[in-house]
């Protein structure tokens, strides 16, 4: 399998956090949602690509070179779209995109006009008198026109109306038919992920939880709910995570087949979401 | 290279303009009013030296230094191109200067004493002593580099002040010594000698501090 990223015990020490040994592969043709609680370490790693931050230790690979030592041909072919978009405030789409266009070499000029026209966005308008919504869209718009190869987005659907998230999400899913591309995708609206995402990195406190195809996460993971027999020793090693309410118990499991071999009827067992899995994992009580 | 000096151009051409219009403006006239340009040369070099510097830490404020970085580019073509453009930014205000000093009404300076070796060679140190000396503070530092570097200036007055007052005069007539000594050194080569060793040696300030800057950026966190 050819891969677009590849990510190998990447390590990053900021003192108060730290982010240790993180791994994963994001394939070409595929999109790849980066999930977590805030502060796990989703930007670090964004950053870390992109080398705006310095690595400690470990290896990035992006189209199978290094991001360091290939930094410039792999830049070229990195479509970014940042959280809070951060362009030259004061000048104008049209003179932005001027500005940026010379560092592509792939840079479509008919392509950006079309995509302004189609998000609606005004090209003698200033960015810093557009929305948060138009600024991402601006954003998405300068990434897709120089024909990248790999998005990567950081919470970009955050501030977006749902009728331009359905869009951008559709958007997304057609540019990954292009089996050269990819798109690695970080965001707290899981729900998103659910429709478009091929795979689910999970990011708890600068480790990678786990890192599989979503198929396989939501076929696995499953909520159970019962009562206080949840809690019994033997049953512990079966759950990931266990939120106690005064007579209920809720728990997190990472093999739904076994847990309901083991459990039977005893217990209300559910399909989990990535938000489910999020939740608890990122507030219940136990071991991932 | 070039695309990050266009881009900066376009950037801050406002401000640009503006500072081209008003600096040399005000050199030309305050330059035009002594009988030498040695204090002009000094005093607007380190005006003009504050140019790019105001001007890239407006890019700092505005936190686009992150997006450039995005861009298919490297650290050290960044700080390179800051530097050439710095130094572009310089000359031509300085040319500009130099130009109105000699135009403005009532100016006591000839053309002779504006383009003579010494005067040039003296505004090309200064300006190499300052922009050299704050690059590599306001690559570290941001804006507060700048307030680094003038407490710092004030701080190595004050050591002199002390130290004229606790050893006396002797400490004045060493450290004069130094550059003495180095001027004598420099007369021994003869006047083409003398220009093509003070140019090298500045050139030579200017990497050592590109490079530091250039160490400087790689490390920094964005």
């Amino acid at each position: 399998m050819e891969y677009a990223l590849e990510i190998n015990k990447l390590s990053k020490d900021y003192g108060d956090f730290r982010l240790r040994g993180v791994t994963f592969a994001l394939p070409k043709g595929h999109i790849m949602g980066l999930i977590g609680p805030n502060g796990a370490g989703k930007t670090t790693i964004i950053k870390l690509i992109l080398n705006l931050i310095r690595r400690d230790g470990g290896e990035i690979r992006i189209f199978g070179g290094d991001n360091l030592a290939r930094e410039v041909e792999i830049k070229s072919r990195i479509g970014f779209v940042h959280d809070t978009p951060y362009f030259f405030e004061h000048l104008t789409l049209t003179t932005i995109a001027r500005t940026v266009a010379p560092y592509y070499p792939g840079w479509d000029e008919r392509l950006f006009a079309r995509l302004l026209d189609e998000f609606d966005l005004p090209p003698k308008k200033r960015f810093v008198k557009l929305s948060r919504g138009m600024k991402m869209k601006f954003a998405l718009a300068v990434a897709l026109s120089h024909k990248a190869d790999l998005l990567i987005l950081d919470e970009p659907t955050s501030g977006l109306d749902p009728v331009f998230r359905r869009d951008l999400l559709g958007r997304l899913s057609a540019f990954i038919q292009d089996e050269g591309k990819a798109v690695l995708f970080s965001t707290h609206i899981t729900s998103d992920l659910e429709r478009i995402a091929d795979f689910i990195t999970f990011i708890r406190e600068g480790e990678v939880v786990f890192s599989a195809p979503k198929d396989e996460i939501l076929g696995a993971w499953a909520v159970v709910k019962g009562g206080p027999e949840l809690l019994a020793p033997d049953l512990r090693p079966i759950f990931k995570a266990v939120r106690k309410r005064e007579f209920v118990v809720q728990a997190l499991a990472a093999d739904a087949a076994e847990t309901r071999r083991r459990l039977g009827g005893s217990a209300v067992i559910e399909k989990a979401t990535l938000e489910d899995i999020m939740f608890y994992l990122s507030k219940g009580n136990g071991h991932a | 290279m070039l695309n990050h000096i266009l881009k900066d151009l376009r950037l801050h051409r406002r401000y640009l303009l503006i500072f081209g219009f008003f600096y040399p403006l005000y050199m030309g006239y305050f330059g035009s009013r002594l009988s030498t340009p040695t204090v002009a040369a000094i005093f607007g070099a380190f005006l003009y030296a504050l140019v790019p510097i105001i001007v890239f830490g407006r890019e700092d404020k505005f936190k686009a230094v992150g997006f450039a970085l995005s861009l298919p580019t490297t650290r050290r073509e960044i700080v390179q191109s800051r530097y050439l453009l710095g130094w572009l930014l310089m000359i031509v205000f300085y040319l500009i200067s130099s130009v109105l000093m000699l135009l403005m009404p009532g100016g006591q300076i000839d053309l002779g004493e504006v383009i003579a070796v010494r005067t040039v060679l003296l505004t090309l140190a200064s300006m190499t002593f300052v922009f050299g000396t704050l690059m590599p503070l306001f690559v570290w530092f941001g804006m507060t580099g700048l307030m680094v570097f003038l407490v710092a200036m004030q701080v190595l007055g004050i050591v002199f002040l002390l130290l004229r007052f606790v050893v006396g005069r002797g400490a004045i007539a060493i450290v004069k010594a130094l550059p003495r000594s180095i001027s004598a050194a420099i007369a021994a080569l003869g006047p083409a000698g003398a220009a093509a060793a003070v140019l090298a040696v500045l050139v030579l300030v200017n990497l050592i501090s590109l490079g530091i800057s250039t160490r400087v950026f790689a490390r920094k966190e964005l």
